[in-house]
């Protein structure tokens, strides 16, 4: 009788350990990955606002000659952007493009001026550009040809 | 019976510490960042509010003009650049002074700049950009 109540103890007592431990792994690792996902979050909001750069055009007289539009790109951010961002015109993507100058470094170094001629038939009147980095960071401007 | 609660309730305690620490130190991180990013916002939309410039005197003739610094923040000359009739203007093309403090890459308040950019510009319309993306505009008058 003490025998099978023993037992039956060690039986409760193993199944109480088994499930409490169970749980806890359950529950530490949906914190671990709860906490992950807010560092991560965190990183990527440190990124984008530390990346900021304008569309250093004048709106009036843009650059436009033999159908191609060059764009400055002043980097204000401290930290290095990528050279290629993706740029529309009036709405449409012009995936070729090319990076005129800069200081010859590989990134998009902070104050510097980046010169983009980008190939687009143009009519004369109002057009819209957008540059959108590729963190989502974006800046647009309206301007006439 | 009692033992086999105690056990439990402690594995079920220690996991509740390491779940609490690892998301009490993400949750802190995060809004210190949250806190760092509306403070550096909120300090440079007041340093744009200190930032004024203003054309004071253009010679179309030799190509110069001055520019007067009329707000409250120091400004890098290294941070100017110009656009004359849309066409951005090469550093080597480009000299520009300090009236009064020649050498000096600071513009204090009250300065005035003088760019010099060695050939007319009669006509031209003048953009010149600064600190933060700030620019102002020069449209030839006629």
């Amino acid at each position: 009788m003490a025998d099978s109540s023993s037992v039956s103890h060690t039986i409760f007592f193993i199944a109480a350990v088994l499930v409490a431990a169970s749980l806890a792994g359950v529950f530490i690792s949906l914190s671990q990955d709860i906490a992950n996902e807010m560092n991560e979050r965190r990183d990527r909001m440190e990124e984008i606002s530390d990346s900021d750069f304008i569309i250093m055009n004048d709106p009036a007289m843009m650059p436009y000659e033999n159908g191609n539009l060059t764009v400055y790109l002043k980097n204000l951010s401290s930290r290095m952007l990528f050279t290629s961002p993706d740029v529309f015109v009036d709405g449409i993507l012009l995936t070729s493009y090319d990076v005129l100058d800069g200081q010859g470094n590989p990134g998009w170094s902070p104050s510097e001026v980046l010169t983009l001629s980008i190939g687009a038939p143009l009519s004369p009147g109002d057009h819209h550009i957008k540059v959108v980095l590729s963190n989502g960071v974006f800046e647009e401007m309206m301007f006439r040809i | 019976m009692g033992l086999s609660v105690s056990a439990s309730a402690a594995i079920l305690f220690v996991a509740f510490l390491i779940c609490f620490g690892s998301l009490f130190g993400a949750a802190t991180k995060y809004y210190a960042t949250v806190d760092e990013i509306l403070e550096e916002s909120r300090e440079n939309a007041l340093a744009v509010q200190k930032i004024s410039l203003e054309f004071t005197d253009i010679d179309e003739a030799s190509g110069s003009f001055a520019l007067k610094n009329t707000g409250s923040a120091t400004l890098l000359l290294s941070d100017f650049e110009v656009l004359v009739n849309g066409t951005l203007v090469l550093p080597q093309e480009l000299s520009i002074n300090i009236i009064g403090h020649p050498g000096s890459d600071l513009i204090l308040p009250g300065d005035v700049a003088l760019f010099d950019l060695d050939e007319p510009i009669w006509g031209c319309r003048i953009v010149v950009f600064t600190t933060m993306g700030i620019s102002m505009t020069h449209v030839p008058t006629g």
